[in-house]
């Protein structure tokens, strides 16, 4: 069991976090979103959606583009090579980690 | 886990399910139908299918708007294979057009080609959503079981309908189920979004 608290601890904590992780997963479905339309996927408050793609961005993640469209302020959001890499990365880990809980059997 | 699976679907699919973009075309088609049914001969003055083609176009710029303002933007990654089949799907419609204006085979061409339409959408966009894909199924059937209904001796199915030929039959059957389809898929869009915040 070590062996999985391990690869536990081993993942991309800036990842797992639950909103982070469902925004670059809605990012990596698609070419691109604006800032509305990740609200309205992932149901956050513009606040924290905010604070959580400033984090992905700095970390290289995802592009933020602001842009004027209709003469309003539209920030226009995408996922990064690095940052398809990463989630896919992710998500083969923790596929990887439900599939060994499901095959663990006691000694 | 299921919840970041739709969260991924709906992202992936975010225009298409804005059901209410499909009514605009669905409206354009029918109300071009009903007119080109109640035309004696060829058609001479195209004033009013124009102007109803231009209105449509309207309606779907303010629907467009709608979707842009309330639920924001989501570009789609459209691969080469969807690219692809969407230009055979549209050339085998032009083909099945002029086919059943020729009267090449007592099977309707058009009718085959958009049960092909529906079962193909069914399986590359729907198959997560099991009612939406099932839905799919049946309309294609429908659609398939009427083409092949003048082989079988019923040959004019469109006439219940009031209508003058097979083509006018199916593009006005299609027409309709945009319609109903488009609100279908509006509703489950909007019900499939997680609650803002404010309301959560």
């Amino acid at each position: 069991m070590s062996s999985v608290f391990a690869e536990i601890a081993a993942l991309d904590k800036l990842l797992h976090e639950p909103a982070r992780l469902s925004l670059m997963t809605a990012l990596s479905a698609c070419k691109s979103a604006d800032f509305l339309a990740l609200q309205r996927l992932t149901g956050l408050t513009s606040g924290n959606l905010s604070v959580h793609l400033s984090k992905l961005e700095e970390s290289g993640l995802v592009v933020m583009e602001k842009q004027f469209v209709d003469k309003r302020p539209n920030t226009q959001v995408q996922i990064t090579e690095k940052g398809r890499q990463v989630i896919e990365n992710h998500w083969r880990q923790l596929e990887n980690l439900r599939r060994d809980a499901q095959n663990w059997r006691p000694d | 886990m299921d919840s970041i699976k739709h969260t991924r679907f709906l992202a992936k699919n975010y225009p298409q399910l804005q059901g209410l973009r499909a009514i605009p075309l669905s409206l354009c088609l029918l109300v071009i139908t009903l007119w080109a049914n109640s035309q004696q001969g060829p058609a001479r003055d195209l004033t009013l299918p124009i102007l109803l083609a231009l209105g449509c176009l309207v309606f779907y710029l303010l629907v467009d708007r709608y979707y842009n303002r309330v639920y924001g933007r989501v570009k789609r990654t459209v691969t080469h294979a969807e690219m692809f089949l969407s230009t055979i799907g549209a050339v085998l419609a032009l083909a099945a057009f002029i086919g059943d204006n020729l009267n090449i085979t007592e099977v309707s061409l058009l009718g085959l080609v958009f049960a092909a339409v529906f079962a193909f959408t069914g399986f590359w966009y729907w198959r997560p959503v099991k009612s939406v894909l099932n839905l799919n199924l049946v309309l294609a059937a429908c659609f398939a079981i009427l083409s092949i209904l003048p082989v079988v001796g019923i040959r004019d199915w469109w006439g219940f309908l009031g209508l003058k030929d097979s083509i006018l039959g199916f593009t006005l059957l299609f027409g309709i189920f945009g319609v109903i389809g488009g609100l279908i898929f509006h509703i489950y869009f909007v019900r499939s979004l997680p609650l803002p915040p404010e309301a959560s």
